[in-house]
């Protein structure tokens, strides 16, 4: 039963193609007459011509993705130094400050005899080495240098690195995670010292989990997991990835919330805080008194802008005339609004069954 | 007509497929369930099924069986009374039963079925369960698996829509992982697999263990060894179990030699305990996803079958490993015999199933033993060597050259196995076939070997020497059970064990419980309960249906206030 190209088309009933879909189609086209149970021999023919076939779909795929990863390297060679000559950020530097290696100064640090204000100058170029123009990977590699350093040991660099671990973070590679963990057992971070200042990694470990449970909500995947990853960690309000988070999703949370209200045991599984924090946000700020005195107070306002003005000869009646129109447009333009967010969330929330969404669920 | 049957470990269901839709078909008591119970009533030497059967394990342990789809394929025969049965004698009587009510339902006779058996039943257990259905008098026409016939039921309703989704399906005593996917209105099996020795049963037998542990310490060393009390012990874990589902704590009390002895237990408590077993569901899941190249997120749905799903323990742990509450889509305790009713349907091509198609998977690999030459020449055998792997569409044909190991070999030997491990001892050995060669160098003596598996999970075996173009041909298939010399004898002596008749199948039952809740009860309970029995008794002995109808009413209304509902 060797297949060779032109019967595994032939088989399939399509033009050779290398897209996935219109195998699968074809493939279950052709499944409708050559039934498995009917005709095994028939349909294992069909079945090995499909997977080949596919296969090759897969394949070539891959291919494409590779040759974008070669173009991509060729179009920005990632460059390395070893030598004070290819020192990477040459035109960086301040012409006043003598120029050394990232190397030398790192050895320059470790010496126990600076003082403070030499010591201060040194951190500053180290500092001014890691800024741009770099490319974030040169900037990881100097990092990466300077937190395998003995400098780093003798925690003269104690300030910066939370500093530096931020600077990372914002460009968020998956190897800022290399960095971070070292610095977290170097600095004890993870264990909280009684009487001790703010940690001073706190501020690093909240963005990394804020980053970490971002990434998890933002992969793609049916979006019942995501909700429940979103419920899964803790998070605190002032991290903002509630921006990172779809009205689709918004909606699968809520219903998740009602699965655990109605199965009390799951509470266990979740975050507390996250199931709360989301709760809150849910069902909305209280905006309800708010918009009534703001029906009150802005007609009154307008109003008696209105009247103030020195020419005027208004009365009584005129007064409660531009009361009233304000109020009028006020519960208007209001009355607007929330048709136009209503609107806006009804077109973007699926309305047919979860099934219906795994449309954007496909990777 | 072709009906599907749902054999489970616990409970047993069956189906049809008419009308454009499946529909269970309840059974004498009206139940749709069935439980998976024979029991032999020495007295009126008669054989009672289902529920009647179930009520009597505590009281009369030695003649009654549960749980006996767990030895399936086995050598064990568990002795009733003064017979002994296999288990696919004691299934046959189920069937029977099953049979027995669809054609009350029907209103005529049903001769063929759809049976299912757990996706990770070995050849040894699926060939046992096709002869339990010809024993019972049923032709088997396709043995399909439980988590494929729950996706069926599902998938049915959703043949519009393209998705993949995972069934969990947890039994009384096995457990089943299957990955599907819906395109183009085909149901595809992606992958398979799953481990046929962990259930429900499993979960009381570590209630069991700590109930003796624990409170056993009243009960005299002589004592521990005896049956009845070991099956009350294992009634009292099931119901424990049952009320853990709801409450967070439940107390497990049996009566002993006119001496209560209890154990509270608490859901964590439980929870500590079924950690082993808990893991034990991981590697499945794991296995069953890498196969269908599929990552978590990427199913849409994850649908729990059996009834063991609703524990909270279970489904606490299948929320961790795919980080998502599941949903209810089906009935966990029907949706295998549902789809049973919809493969009969497909079988006997409906109308209204005309556009759909269902591929499946074979769950494990097959293969043949193969010899190696290692370093030094040294040869080391026992390898085996897969040819069908696992997750392979069926029906599916492969095939393979081996070489003999020597010059001037005479005979090859070819034994053939299923199973995933490298090592043929720990895979289940399916046959043997012996091919004769010429001699002659090693390197000319190539034979080819076929393997054909077909849509039944039958598994034929081709062989071909190259060089002679001789070829040889094994059929491991069991169509010679209706042929095997004892099979009609066993059908007749089956056949000739008086039936309880269906009509009295109520009063039995709630006889049985009566006897099994007088036992459980001390004091004045016990005094009132027998007072209630006997009065029940008489009734029946009076034969009048009405009167028979309102005592049985009444006496379960007695009974269910003594123990709460029953269960199916």
């Amino acid at each position: 039963m060797a297949l060779d190209d032109g019967s595994i088309w032939r088989t399939l009933g399509i033009a050779p193609t290398e897209d996935a879909t219109d195998i699968r189609r074809a493939y279950a086209k052709r499944l409708r007459s050559v039934h498995p149970e009917d005709n095994p021999e028939d349909f294992s023919e069909l079945r090995l011509a499909y997977e080949t076939a596919a296969g090759w779909a897969r394949l070539s795929g891959l291919r494409s993705i590779e040759d974008n990863l070669q173009t991509t390297t060729t179009r920005r060679p990632v460059t390395t130094w070893t030598s004070p000559e290819a020192a990477p950020f040459p035109q960086g530097r301040p012409p006043s400050v003598e120029t050394l290696t990232i190397d030398q100064m790192l050895d320059e640090l470790s010496i126990d005899e600076w003082r403070e204000p030499e010591l201060e100058r040194l951190r500053q170029d180290l500092a001014i080495s890691l800024r741009p123009p770099g490319t974030p990977q040169e900037r990881f590699a100097a990092l990466q240098r300077i937190f395998c350093s003995e400098a780093m040991k003798s925690s003269r660099l104690y300030a910066e690195t939370e500093i530096w671990l931020a600077l990372l973070l914002r460009g968020h590679f998956q190897e800022t995670e290399a960095l971070i963990e070292p610095s977290i057992t170097f600095y004890a971070w993870d264990r909280t010292v009684e009487g001790y200042r703010k940690s001073p990694g706190d501020r690093v470990l909240q963005r990394r989990d804020a980053l970490n449970l971002r990434d998890a909500v933002n992969r793609p995947g049916h979006r019942l997991h995501r909700a429940f990853v979103a419920l899964e960690r803790p998070f605190l309000d002032s991290y903002g990835i509630q921006y990172g988070l779809t009205f689709g999703l918004h909606r699968r949370v809520g219903e998740l919330i009602a699965t655990v209200d109605c199965n009390p045991e799951f509470e266990s599984l979740l975050d507390r805080g996250a199931v709360a924090w989301w709760r809150r946000h849910l069902r909305g700020p209280g905006r309800g008194p708010a918009l009534f005195l703001g029906a009150l107070l802005v007609p009154v306002a307008i109003a008696k802008l209105a009247t103030s003005s020195d020419y005027s000869d208004y009365d009584g009646m005129t007064f409660a005339f531009i009361w009233f129109t304000a109020l009028a447009g006020y519960l208007l333009l209001l009355g607007a609004t929330v048709a136009v967010t209503h609107y806006l969330r009804v077109s973007s929330t699926p309305s047919g069954s979860w099934i219906e969404e795994l449309g954007d669920a496909a990777p | 007509m072709i009906i599907g049957i749902d054999l489970g470990t616990t409970n047993s269901a069956v189906g049809i497929f008419r009308d454009g839709k499946a529909e269970l078909i309840p059974n004498s008591l009206g139940h749709v369930l069935t439980p998976s119970a024979v029991s032999f009533d020495e007295a009126s030497g008669e054989v009672l099924v289902g529920l009647a059967a179930r009520e009597r394990q505590s009281t009369h342990p030695d003649h009654t069986a549960t749980a006996f789809k767990r030895y399936m394929g086995a050598n064990r025969v568990t002795r009733l009374g003064k017979r002994d049965f296999t288990a696919e004698e004691l299934s046959a009587l189920v069937l029977g039963r099953l049979k027995a009510d669809a054609e009350a339902h029907l209103g005529e006779p049903v001769t063929e079925a759809v049976i299912t058996v757990p996706a990770y039943f070995n050849d040894k257990q699926r060939k046992a369960t096709r002869r339990a259905g010809e024993l019972a008098g049923l032709k088997v026409e396709r043995l399909l698996n439980e988590p494929t016939a729950a996706a069926l039921a599902y998938g049915i309703h959703e043949l519009g829509n393209e998705s993949r989704f995972l069934v969990f399906d947890l039994g009384g005593g096995t457990f089943d992982v299957s990955v599907l996917e819906i395109f183009e209105g085909i149901i595809e099996v992606r992958a398979s697999t799953g481990d046929n020795r962990l259930g429900g049963e499993d979960f009381n037998d570590i209630l069991v263990d700590e109930f003796r542990r624990t409170a056993g310490k009243d009960i005299s060393e002589k004592d521990r060894t005896d049956s009845t009390l070991r099956e009350r012990i294992r009634v009292a874990a099931e119901r424990t179990r049952r009320a853990l589902t709801e409450n967070p704590s439940a107390t497990m009390s049996i009566v002993w030699k006119d001496k209560a002895i209890e154990r509270q237990i608490t859901t964590d408590e439980f929870e500590g305990l079924c950690t082993g077993l808990v893991n034990r569901l991981r590697d499945p899941v794991l296995r069953s996803l890498r196969d269908a190249g599929l990552r978590s997120e990427d199913l849409s749905e994850i649908i729990l079958v059996g009834g063991s799903t609703r524990m909270p323990v279970v489904r606490k742990a299948i929320t961790r490993m795919f980080g998502r509450f599941p949903a209810n889509a089906v009935n966990p305790d029907e949706a295998v015999a549902l789809g049973a009713a919809v493969q009969a349907g497909l079988k006997s091509r409906d109308v209204a199933l005309k556009e759909v198609v269902m591929t499946d998977v074979c769950p494990y690999s097959l293969g043949v033993e193969v010899a190696e030459r290692g370093p030094g020449g040294r040869i080391i055998d026992g390898i085996f060597s897969p040819i069908i792997e696992r997750n392979t569409v069926i029906p599916a044909s492969r095939m393979q050259s081996y070489f003999p190991m020597q010059d001037n070999q005479r005979e090859l030997i070819l034994r053939v196995y299923q199973g995933e491990s490298r090592h043929v001892v720990d895979n289940v050995p399916l046959g043997e076939i012996k091919v004769p060669l010429t001699g002659g160098r090693a390197e000319d003596g190539a034979t080819d070997v076929r393997f054909t598996y077909d849509i039944n999970g039958l598994l034929e075996v081709d062989v071909t020497v190259m060089k002679t173009g001789e070829t040889r041909q094994l059929m491991i298939v069991d169509d010679d059970v209706a042929a095997a010399p004892d099979f009609e004898k066993r059908r007749a002596a089956l056949a000739a064990l008086k039936q309880h008749p269906r009509d009295s199948d109520a009063v039995k039952t709630v006889l049985a419980r009566g006897h099994r809740c007088y036992e459980d009860a001390l004091g004045d309970t016990r005094q009132f309960l027998g007072a209630q029995i006997t009065q029940f008794e008489l009734v029946v002995e009076g034969q009048d249906p009405r009167e028979i109808e309102h005592a049985i009413g009444q006496l379960t209304a007695v009974l269910d206030q003594f123990e709460g509902q029953t269960w199916l």
